[in-house]
Protein backbone atom coordinates (compact mmCIF):
# COMPACT_ATOMS: atom_id res chain seq x y z
CA UNK A 1 0.00 0.00 0.00
CA UNK A 2 2.78 2.38 0.88
CA UNK A 3 4.48 1.82 -2.84
CA UNK A 4 0.74 2.34 -4.37
CA UNK A 5 0.47 5.69 -2.40
CA UNK A 6 4.38 6.72 -3.01
CA UNK A 7 3.39 5.67 -6.63
CA UNK A 8 0.46 8.00 -6.63
CA UNK A 9 2.24 10.75 -4.99
CA UNK A 10 5.09 11.32 -7.64
CA UNK A 11 2.62 10.60 -10.86
CA UNK A 12 0.86 13.75 -8.93
CA UNK A 13 4.30 15.91 -8.55
CA UNK A 14 5.23 15.44 -11.72
CA UNK A 15 1.82 15.76 -13.29
CA UNK A 16 0.81 20.57 -13.93
CA UNK A 17 -2.37 19.09 -14.64
CA UNK A 18 -2.94 16.52 -11.84
CA UNK A 19 -1.53 18.75 -9.26
CA UNK A 20 -4.28 21.46 -10.63
CA UNK A 21 -6.75 19.41 -9.78
CA UNK A 22 -5.25 18.47 -6.65
CA UNK A 23 -4.99 22.16 -5.93
CA UNK A 24 -8.70 22.90 -6.78
CA UNK A 25 -10.19 19.59 -5.34
CA UNK A 26 -8.74 19.74 -1.65
CA UNK A 27 -11.28 21.68 -0.22
CA UNK A 28 -13.99 19.12 -1.43
CA UNK A 29 -12.27 16.13 0.01
CA UNK A 30 -11.78 17.71 3.14
CA UNK A 31 -15.15 18.65 3.58
CA UNK A 32 -16.45 15.15 2.02
CA UNK A 33 -14.39 13.71 5.06
CA UNK A 34 -16.39 15.96 7.77
CA UNK A 35 -13.26 18.25 8.35
CA UNK A 36 -14.19 22.16 8.81
CA UNK A 37 -12.80 24.08 5.49
CA UNK A 38 -13.37 27.17 8.09
CA UNK A 39 -10.57 26.13 10.06
CA UNK A 40 -7.88 28.29 10.03
CA UNK A 41 -5.45 25.58 11.46
CA UNK A 42 -6.59 23.22 9.36
CA UNK A 43 -6.14 25.13 6.08
CA UNK A 44 -2.48 25.99 7.59
CA UNK A 45 -1.36 22.79 8.22
CA UNK A 46 -1.58 21.82 4.02
CA UNK A 47 -0.13 24.95 3.51
CA UNK A 48 -1.74 24.97 0.26
CA UNK A 49 -2.84 28.59 0.16
CA UNK A 50 -6.60 27.76 0.58
CA UNK A 51 -7.80 29.89 2.32
CA UNK A 52 -11.14 31.32 1.07
CA UNK A 53 -13.01 32.87 4.28
CA UNK A 54 -10.67 35.63 5.60
CA UNK A 55 -13.12 37.38 3.19
CA UNK A 56 -13.16 41.12 5.05
CA UNK A 57 -9.33 40.88 5.04
CA UNK A 58 -9.68 40.66 1.21
CA UNK A 59 -11.84 43.08 0.89
CA UNK A 60 -10.07 45.61 3.04
CA UNK A 61 -7.21 45.38 0.43
CA UNK A 62 -9.16 45.81 -2.59
CA UNK A 63 -9.48 49.76 -2.74
CA UNK A 64 -5.74 50.16 -3.37
CA UNK A 65 -5.32 47.26 -5.90
CA UNK A 66 -7.75 48.64 -8.04
CA UNK A 67 -8.15 52.34 -7.91
CA UNK A 68 -6.08 52.65 -11.50
CA UNK A 69 -7.29 49.62 -12.96
CA UNK A 70 -9.94 49.83 -15.67
CA UNK A 71 -11.79 46.74 -15.74
CA UNK A 72 -13.53 46.11 -18.31
CA UNK A 73 -16.29 43.45 -17.17
CA UNK B 1 -16.29 19.15 -8.25
CA UNK B 2 -17.43 22.33 -6.16
CA UNK B 3 -21.15 23.50 -6.99
CA UNK B 4 -21.99 26.99 -6.84
CA UNK B 5 -25.18 27.93 -5.00
CA UNK B 6 -26.09 31.04 -6.80
CA UNK B 7 -28.83 29.70 -8.29
CA UNK B 8 -30.93 29.25 -4.87
CA UNK B 9 -30.87 32.54 -4.06
CA UNK B 10 -33.24 33.43 -7.19
CA UNK B 11 -36.40 33.62 -6.25
CA UNK B 12 -39.48 33.81 -8.69
CA UNK B 13 -42.49 35.58 -6.98
CA UNK B 14 -45.47 36.32 -9.48
CA UNK B 15 -45.05 39.24 -12.16
CA UNK B 16 -41.44 39.85 -11.51
CA UNK B 17 -37.68 38.59 -13.13
CA UNK B 18 -36.59 35.30 -11.41
CA UNK B 19 -33.61 37.22 -11.01
CA UNK B 20 -34.96 39.57 -8.88
CA UNK B 21 -33.41 39.86 -5.23
CA UNK B 22 -29.82 39.07 -6.75
CA UNK B 23 -28.29 42.33 -7.59
CA UNK B 24 -24.78 43.79 -6.48
CA UNK B 25 -24.87 46.40 -3.64
CA UNK B 26 -22.18 47.95 -3.66
CA UNK B 27 -19.68 49.11 -6.72
CA UNK B 28 -16.53 46.89 -5.36
CA UNK B 29 -19.18 43.52 -4.47
CA UNK B 30 -16.66 41.71 -6.57
CA UNK B 31 -16.40 39.55 -3.52
CA UNK B 32 -20.13 39.51 -2.00
CA UNK B 33 -22.28 38.00 -3.82
CA UNK B 34 -20.38 37.66 -7.20
CA UNK B 35 -18.60 34.22 -7.11
CA UNK B 36 -16.89 33.43 -10.20
CA UNK B 37 -17.97 35.43 -13.33
CA UNK B 38 -17.47 34.15 -17.03
CA UNK B 39 -16.86 37.15 -19.44
CA UNK B 40 -17.35 36.95 -23.14
CA UNK B 41 -14.99 39.44 -24.81
CA UNK B 42 -17.39 39.24 -27.57
CA UNK B 43 -15.73 41.58 -30.39
CA UNK B 44 -13.45 44.03 -31.03
CA UNK B 45 -15.71 46.51 -33.22
CA UNK B 46 -16.44 49.19 -31.50
CA UNK B 47 -18.29 52.61 -32.83
CA UNK B 48 -15.80 54.59 -30.95
CA UNK B 49 -12.29 54.93 -31.10
CA UNK B 50 -10.97 56.14 -27.71
CA UNK B 51 -7.68 57.76 -26.97
CA UNK B 52 -6.72 55.15 -24.81
CA UNK B 53 -8.33 52.03 -25.66
CA UNK B 54 -6.65 49.00 -24.07
CA UNK B 55 -7.20 47.10 -26.53
CA UNK B 56 -7.43 49.34 -29.88
CA UNK B 57 -11.19 48.62 -30.65
CA UNK B 58 -12.78 50.81 -33.95
CA UNK B 59 -15.21 50.71 -35.99
CA UNK B 60 -12.77 48.82 -38.71
CA UNK B 61 -12.16 45.63 -36.81
CA UNK B 62 -14.55 42.81 -37.65
CA UNK B 63 -13.24 40.53 -34.98
CA UNK B 64 -16.24 38.46 -33.24
CA UNK B 65 -16.76 35.43 -30.94
CA UNK B 66 -19.26 32.71 -32.92
CA UNK B 67 -22.39 32.92 -31.97
CA UNK B 68 -22.71 29.19 -31.30
CA UNK B 69 -19.51 29.30 -29.20
CA UNK B 70 -21.16 31.55 -27.04
CA UNK B 71 -24.18 29.50 -26.57
CA UNK B 72 -21.56 26.66 -26.28
CA UNK B 73 -19.76 28.54 -23.44
CA UNK B 74 -22.92 29.25 -21.45
CA UNK B 75 -23.59 25.68 -21.78
CA UNK B 76 -20.09 24.51 -20.41
CA UNK B 77 -20.33 27.12 -18.18
CA UNK B 78 -24.20 25.81 -16.44
CA UNK B 79 -22.68 22.46 -16.05
CA UNK B 80 -19.81 23.46 -14.60
CA UNK B 81 -21.83 25.15 -12.01
CA UNK B 82 -18.92 27.53 -10.53
CA UNK B 83 -19.85 30.89 -12.06
CA UNK B 84 -22.27 33.54 -10.41
CA UNK B 85 -22.82 35.64 -13.46
CA UNK B 86 -21.34 36.24 -17.43
CA UNK B 87 -20.31 39.31 -18.14
CA UNK B 88 -20.52 40.94 -22.19
CA UNK B 89 -17.51 43.19 -22.91
CA UNK B 90 -15.55 43.99 -26.29
CA UNK B 91 -15.17 46.28 -28.26
CA UNK B 92 -19.03 47.18 -27.77
CA UNK B 93 -21.20 43.75 -27.52
CA UNK B 94 -24.16 45.33 -28.21
CA UNK B 95 -23.53 46.07 -32.13
CA UNK B 96 -25.20 42.81 -31.80
CA UNK B 97 -27.90 43.43 -29.85
CA UNK B 98 -29.96 40.35 -31.31
CA UNK B 99 -27.06 37.90 -30.74
CA UNK B 100 -26.62 39.15 -27.50
CA UNK B 101 -30.71 38.71 -26.81
CA UNK B 102 -30.21 34.78 -27.97
CA UNK B 103 -27.23 34.18 -26.05
CA UNK B 104 -29.35 35.80 -22.66
CA UNK B 105 -32.06 33.85 -23.67
CA UNK B 106 -30.11 30.48 -23.03
CA UNK B 107 -28.63 32.61 -20.20
CA UNK B 108 -31.74 32.86 -18.79
CA UNK B 109 -32.97 28.99 -18.85
CA UNK B 110 -30.00 28.30 -16.79
CA UNK B 111 -30.56 30.90 -14.63
CA UNK B 112 -26.97 32.81 -14.92
CA UNK B 113 -27.79 36.74 -14.57
CA UNK B 114 -25.48 39.05 -16.81
CA UNK B 115 -23.83 42.29 -16.95
CA UNK B 116 -23.33 44.28 -19.89
CA UNK B 117 -20.29 46.95 -20.44
CA UNK B 118 -21.15 49.21 -23.09
CA UNK B 119 -20.59 52.98 -24.59
CA UNK B 120 -24.45 53.23 -25.20
CA UNK B 121 -24.56 54.33 -28.99
CA UNK B 122 -27.81 52.64 -29.09
CA UNK B 123 -29.61 54.91 -26.97
CA UNK B 124 -30.06 57.61 -29.41
CA UNK B 125 -33.31 58.27 -27.51
CA UNK B 126 -35.28 56.56 -24.36
CA UNK B 127 -37.17 54.64 -26.70
CA UNK B 128 -34.36 53.42 -28.80
CA UNK B 129 -33.01 52.47 -25.09
CA UNK B 130 -35.92 50.90 -23.91
CA UNK B 131 -36.24 48.66 -27.06
CA UNK B 132 -32.90 47.13 -26.56
CA UNK B 133 -32.66 47.40 -22.23
CA UNK B 134 -36.07 45.66 -21.68
CA UNK B 135 -35.96 42.15 -23.41
CA UNK B 136 -32.36 41.94 -21.96
CA UNK B 137 -33.89 42.78 -18.16
CA UNK B 138 -36.53 40.44 -19.01
CA UNK B 139 -33.52 37.66 -19.21
CA UNK B 140 -31.64 38.19 -16.32
CA UNK B 141 -29.64 41.86 -17.12
CA UNK B 142 -29.11 42.44 -13.68
CA UNK B 143 -26.20 45.37 -14.09
CA UNK B 144 -25.43 47.51 -17.06
CA UNK B 145 -21.91 49.62 -17.38
CA UNK B 146 -21.40 52.87 -18.94
CA UNK B 147 -18.66 54.07 -20.67
CA UNK B 148 -19.55 58.24 -20.02
CA UNK B 149 -15.83 60.42 -19.98
CA UNK B 150 -14.27 63.19 -22.31
CA UNK B 151 -12.72 60.64 -24.66
CA UNK B 152 -15.92 58.25 -25.04
CA UNK B 153 -17.84 61.71 -25.56
CA UNK B 154 -15.77 62.44 -29.43
CA UNK B 155 -17.71 59.72 -30.03
CA UNK B 156 -21.29 59.31 -28.71
CA UNK B 157 -23.26 62.38 -26.78
CA UNK B 158 -23.71 62.52 -23.49
CA UNK B 159 -27.11 62.42 -24.17
CA UNK B 160 -26.79 58.66 -25.04
CA UNK B 161 -25.45 57.69 -21.84
CA UNK B 162 -28.20 59.50 -20.21
CA UNK B 163 -30.93 58.08 -21.50
CA UNK B 164 -29.38 54.16 -21.15
CA UNK B 165 -28.50 55.26 -17.86
CA UNK B 166 -32.41 56.41 -16.93
CA UNK B 167 -34.17 53.92 -18.88
CA UNK B 168 -31.80 51.07 -17.29
CA UNK B 169 -32.56 53.13 -13.35
CA UNK B 170 -36.31 53.06 -14.65
CA UNK B 171 -36.77 49.56 -15.44
CA UNK B 172 -34.79 48.77 -11.80
CA UNK B 173 -31.37 47.48 -13.76
CA UNK B 174 -28.54 48.98 -11.58
CA UNK B 175 -26.25 50.95 -13.66
CA UNK B 176 -22.56 51.89 -13.59
CA UNK B 177 -21.36 55.01 -15.34
CA UNK B 178 -17.86 54.16 -15.68
CA UNK B 179 -15.35 57.08 -16.80
CA UNK B 180 -11.75 57.16 -17.45
CA UNK B 181 -9.97 60.00 -16.74
CA UNK B 182 -6.09 60.92 -17.06
CA UNK B 183 -6.06 63.43 -14.04
CA UNK B 184 -7.06 62.33 -10.57
CA UNK B 185 -8.68 65.92 -10.73
CA UNK B 186 -11.53 64.36 -13.24
CA UNK B 187 -14.39 62.81 -12.17
CA UNK B 188 -16.99 61.49 -13.46
CA UNK B 189 -19.39 63.31 -10.88
CA UNK B 190 -18.17 66.66 -12.09
CA UNK B 191 -18.35 65.21 -15.48
CA UNK B 192 -22.26 63.92 -15.40
CA UNK B 193 -23.41 65.86 -12.58
CA UNK B 194 -26.93 65.21 -13.98
CA UNK B 195 -26.72 61.82 -13.31
CA UNK B 196 -25.32 62.11 -9.78
CA UNK B 197 -27.94 61.09 -6.96
CA UNK B 198 -30.14 59.19 -9.58
CA UNK B 199 -31.65 55.93 -8.08
CA UNK B 200 -29.90 52.68 -9.59
CA UNK B 201 -26.97 54.78 -10.72
CA UNK B 202 -23.46 54.82 -9.32
CA UNK B 203 -20.72 57.01 -10.61
CA UNK B 204 -17.42 55.63 -10.82
CA UNK B 205 -13.89 57.09 -11.90
CA UNK B 206 -11.25 55.20 -13.16
CA UNK B 207 -7.91 56.29 -14.43
CA UNK B 208 -5.96 55.79 -17.85
CA UNK B 209 -4.13 52.86 -17.77
CA UNK B 210 -0.63 52.35 -20.22
CA UNK B 211 -1.96 49.97 -22.36
CA UNK B 212 -3.23 49.33 -25.57
CA UNK B 213 -3.42 53.02 -27.30
CA UNK B 214 -2.43 54.21 -24.42
CA UNK B 215 0.75 52.08 -24.20
CA UNK B 216 2.85 55.49 -24.53
CA UNK B 217 1.41 57.73 -22.47
CA UNK B 218 3.53 59.17 -19.30
CA UNK B 219 1.48 57.50 -16.99
CA UNK B 220 3.63 57.35 -13.58
CA UNK B 221 2.16 56.90 -9.47
CA UNK B 222 2.76 60.48 -9.24
CA UNK B 223 0.10 61.34 -12.07
CA UNK B 224 -2.65 59.80 -9.87
CA UNK B 225 -1.17 60.79 -6.71
CA UNK B 226 -0.22 57.33 -5.37
CA UNK B 227 2.36 55.77 -3.48
CA UNK B 228 2.25 51.83 -4.04
CA UNK B 229 4.45 49.28 -2.73
CA UNK B 230 4.95 45.42 -3.22
CA UNK B 231 2.81 44.89 0.03
CA UNK B 232 -0.35 46.91 -1.61
CA UNK B 233 -0.26 44.91 -4.61
CA UNK B 234 -2.44 41.83 -5.80
CA UNK B 235 -4.28 40.37 -8.21
CA UNK B 236 -7.57 42.70 -7.57
CA UNK B 237 -10.15 39.39 -7.71
CA UNK B 238 -8.78 37.91 -4.43
CA UNK B 239 -10.61 35.26 -4.37
CA UNK B 240 -12.81 34.36 -7.14
CA UNK B 241 -11.87 34.48 -10.60
CA UNK B 242 -13.13 36.41 -13.59
CA UNK B 243 -12.48 33.64 -16.69
CA UNK B 244 -12.67 36.01 -20.00
CA UNK B 245 -12.74 34.39 -22.86
CA UNK B 246 -11.92 36.46 -25.88
CA UNK B 247 -13.70 36.22 -29.56
CA UNK B 248 -10.89 33.92 -30.57
CA UNK B 249 -11.22 31.69 -27.81
CA UNK B 250 -7.79 32.68 -25.54
CA UNK B 251 -8.66 32.51 -21.82
CA UNK B 252 -7.51 34.70 -19.98
CA UNK B 253 -7.44 34.74 -15.13
CA UNK B 254 -9.17 38.31 -14.79
CA UNK B 255 -10.56 41.15 -16.71
CA UNK B 256 -7.68 43.47 -16.36
CA UNK B 257 -6.89 46.03 -19.14
CA UNK B 258 -3.65 44.87 -19.46
CA UNK B 259 -4.81 41.22 -19.87
CA UNK B 260 -4.44 40.86 -23.48
CA UNK B 261 -1.05 42.40 -23.61
CA UNK B 262 0.36 39.66 -20.66
CA UNK B 263 0.60 36.28 -23.08
CA UNK B 264 2.41 34.83 -19.74
CA UNK B 265 -1.02 34.71 -18.37
CA UNK B 266 -3.09 33.12 -20.91
CA UNK B 267 -4.88 29.94 -19.35
CA UNK B 268 -5.81 27.65 -22.38
CA UNK B 269 -8.28 28.57 -25.75
CA UNK B 270 -11.94 26.99 -25.15
CA UNK B 271 -11.61 25.78 -29.44
CA UNK B 272 -9.35 23.21 -28.22
CA UNK B 273 -10.54 22.47 -24.72
CA UNK B 274 -13.42 22.40 -22.36
CA UNK B 275 -14.10 25.01 -20.08
CA UNK B 276 -14.04 22.38 -17.33
CA UNK B 277 -10.39 21.98 -17.76
CA UNK B 278 -9.51 25.64 -18.28
CA UNK B 279 -11.54 25.75 -14.54
CA UNK B 280 -9.44 23.22 -13.38
CA UNK B 281 -5.87 24.72 -14.63
CA UNK B 282 -6.98 28.32 -13.29
CA UNK B 283 -8.33 27.30 -10.09
CA UNK B 284 -5.74 24.75 -9.57
CA UNK B 285 -2.57 27.25 -10.10
CA UNK B 286 -0.87 27.73 -7.27
CA UNK B 287 0.91 31.19 -9.21
CA UNK B 288 -2.11 32.44 -10.03
CA UNK B 289 -3.83 31.91 -5.81
CA UNK B 290 -0.81 33.47 -4.45
CA UNK B 291 -0.66 36.64 -6.72
CA UNK B 292 -4.70 36.93 -5.39
CA UNK B 293 -4.37 35.66 -2.03
CA UNK B 294 -1.10 36.41 -0.83
CA UNK B 295 0.05 39.52 -3.52
CA UNK B 296 2.75 40.42 -5.13
CA UNK B 297 5.30 40.86 -1.91
CA UNK B 298 4.75 37.17 -1.15
CA UNK B 299 5.18 36.17 -4.55
CA UNK B 300 8.61 38.27 -4.53
CA UNK B 301 9.57 36.47 -1.40
CA UNK B 302 9.03 33.28 -2.83
CA UNK B 303 11.36 33.96 -6.12
CA UNK B 304 13.77 35.97 -3.48
CA UNK B 305 14.06 32.69 -1.79
CA UNK B 306 14.03 30.00 -4.58
CA UNK B 307 15.75 32.06 -7.87
CA UNK B 308 17.62 35.38 -5.99
CA UNK B 309 19.32 35.51 -9.82
CA UNK B 310 15.59 35.58 -11.44
CA UNK B 311 14.78 38.15 -8.22
CA UNK B 312 17.32 40.35 -8.66
CA UNK B 313 15.33 41.13 -12.70
CA UNK B 314 12.15 41.51 -11.30
CA UNK B 315 10.34 45.01 -12.01
CA UNK B 316 9.80 47.14 -9.10
CA UNK B 317 6.62 48.31 -8.12
CA UNK B 318 7.50 51.89 -8.08
CA UNK B 319 7.79 51.71 -11.88
CA UNK B 320 5.18 50.61 -11.73
CA UNK B 321 1.21 52.17 -11.40
CA UNK B 322 -0.77 48.92 -9.78
CA UNK B 323 -0.81 45.31 -9.65
CA UNK B 324 -2.11 44.98 -13.51
CA UNK B 325 1.02 47.26 -14.75
CA UNK B 326 3.26 45.02 -12.52
CA UNK B 327 1.78 41.91 -13.54
CA UNK B 328 2.16 42.98 -17.11
CA UNK B 329 5.95 44.03 -16.77
CA UNK B 330 6.20 40.37 -15.69
CA UNK B 331 4.09 38.09 -17.61
CA UNK B 332 4.82 39.91 -20.47
CA UNK B 333 8.18 39.47 -20.69
CA UNK B 334 10.53 36.83 -20.77
CA UNK B 335 11.03 36.57 -17.17
CA UNK B 336 7.61 35.04 -17.83
CA UNK B 337 9.09 31.73 -18.05
CA UNK B 338 11.53 31.62 -15.80
CA UNK B 339 9.49 32.82 -13.15
CA UNK B 340 6.48 30.05 -13.89
CA UNK B 341 9.53 27.67 -13.58
CA UNK B 342 10.36 28.77 -10.35
CA UNK B 343 6.54 28.27 -9.20
CA UNK B 344 6.36 24.89 -10.63
CA UNK B 345 9.10 23.88 -8.24
CA UNK B 346 8.02 25.48 -5.08
CA UNK B 347 4.47 24.38 -6.05
CA UNK B 348 5.62 20.57 -6.65
CA UNK B 349 7.56 20.98 -3.30
CA UNK B 350 3.76 22.27 -1.27
CA UNK B 351 1.97 19.52 -2.91
CA UNK B 352 3.93 16.65 -1.98
CA UNK B 353 4.46 17.91 1.74
CA UNK B 354 0.69 18.10 1.89
CA UNK B 355 -0.12 14.76 1.26
CA UNK B 356 1.30 13.89 4.55
CA UNK B 357 -0.67 16.17 6.02
CA UNK B 358 -3.76 14.89 4.27
CA UNK B 359 -3.02 11.51 5.40
CA UNK B 360 -3.41 12.34 8.65
CA UNK B 361 -6.45 14.48 8.28
CA UNK B 362 -8.26 11.93 5.98
CA UNK B 363 -6.31 8.31 6.10
CA UNK B 364 -4.14 6.91 3.61
CA UNK B 365 -7.24 5.39 1.85
CA UNK B 366 -9.01 8.85 1.28
CA UNK B 367 -5.89 10.22 0.10
CA UNK B 368 -5.26 7.32 -2.12
CA UNK B 369 -8.93 7.26 -3.66
CA UNK B 370 -8.94 10.75 -4.36
CA UNK B 371 -5.16 10.60 -5.97
CA UNK B 372 -6.65 7.83 -8.62
CA UNK B 373 -9.87 10.05 -9.22
CA UNK B 374 -7.96 13.15 -10.13
CA UNK B 375 -4.93 11.19 -12.36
Amino acid sequence: MANDLNNLRSRLVASPVARARFLADTLDLLSRNGLDVEDPDVLKSLDLDLDLNDGKKFVDGLSASTVVITITK
Amino acid sequence: MKQHDANNKFTQPNNHSPLEGWVPTEVHDWEGKESNVLVLNYTMSCPLQCDFCCYGCHPKRKEKMPLELALNLIKQAAELGVFSSVGFTGGEPLLYPKEIEIISKELFVHKIPFTIATAAHWAKTKAHASRILTPLKSNGLYRINISCDPSHQKFIPKESVVNAAIVASNLGIPTYVVGTFDSSSQTVDSFAPELKGVRNISLISKYTAAVGRAKNMDITQSNYGLSLGLEELSCYRRIHHDVVVWWDGTVYPCCSTFNRDTSGIVVGNVNSESLRNIWYKLDGSMLIRIMKRKGFYELYEIIKNHDPELYMKLPKAEECVGPCSLCNKIFGSELSISLKQCLEKYEQTKVDKSIDVLCNLVGRKEVMRFLEEIM
